[in-house]
């Protein structure tokens, strides 16, 4: 057996693509052995950061999003890369689950929800790529 | 896939959602709740008993009509989310903000 299995899949950065590549992650979540609630948040968190990167990331619509998944001995790993601006989710501030109704935004809760559910977030910006990895141990 | 049905009992409108809410389908719900709650009345019950998955896509647009009928001098009262999408809630602190009652006839009561 190999230390590693790696799955790749890339998709045009549009809305209507992202239940496709959260499928993706879930089934290789399955895979590695994750529990239902487990794959749940891989799958959540795929969706919020694609959607940023798709309504936020982009300025022209025909950019590409590829995710990795990888199963290693002690734990699985999705990588998410795309070619827009930098952009280090890691440094978005947090909102304030406190905040009364009529001081609150609308939205900007994705990322706090990715980092819930996730037990260990890396971002990386090299060669025209952000890289975001999310990691749970296995 | 996301399905939306939309009642009326007396001065309440019941907004009952099915499937999924997600980046794809919260334009939908948004719609739903902004004809409900611009037409004969501001309140509103939203039923998510029937909803099994809810990003943030969708808290972004409950959060949206719940300001929405507060100002039209209304209210959203939410019916029975699921336990991940009460998770969904608690982390964005929503639950101490809405009013969440098990059945809908016992939110479409609270208005009565």
């Amino acid at each position: 057996m190999t230390a590693e299995q790696k799955y790749l899949i890339s998709i045009v950065a549009a809305l209507e693509n992202i239940e496709t590549v959260c499928g993706f992650v879930a089934s290789i979540a399955n895979k590695a052995g994750l529990n239902a609630e487990r794959v749940h948040h891989f799958y959540l968190s795929t969706e919020e950061i694609c959607t940023n990167i798709i309504e936020h990331g982009y300025v022209h619509p025909s950019g590409e999003i590829k995710v990795i998944c990888r199963i290693l001995t002690d734990r699985f790993m999705v990588t998410i890369i795309d070619q827009a601006p930098p952009f280090n989710p890691l440094q978005h501030a947090d909102p304030d689950p406190l905040t009364p109704l009529n001081e609150r935004r609308n939205g900007g809760w994705g990322i706090f929800f990715v980092k819930q559910y996730i037990e260990q977030i890396t971002y990386g910006y090299a060669e025209g790529e952000n890289r975001l990895t999310l990691t749970g141990w296995r | 896939m996301l399905e939306i049905a939309v009642s009326d009992v007396e001065n309440v409108k019941i907004v009952a959602a099915n499937g999924r809410i997600d980046s794809m389908s919260a334009g939908k719900l948004a719609g739903a709740l902004s004809g409900a709650i611009t037409g004969s009345g501001a309140n509103i019950v939203l039923d998510l008993s029937a909803v099994d998955y809810m990003s943030s896509a969708g808290l972004r647009e409950i959060v949206a009509a719940l300001k929405q009928a507060k100002r039209a001098s209304g209210d959203l009262r939410v019916v029975r989310p699921s336990p991940r999408v009460m998770e969904v809630f608690e982390m964005a602190g929503l639950d101490t903000i809405i009013r969440i009652f098990p059945t809908q006839n016992e939110a479409t009561s609270s208005y009565l």
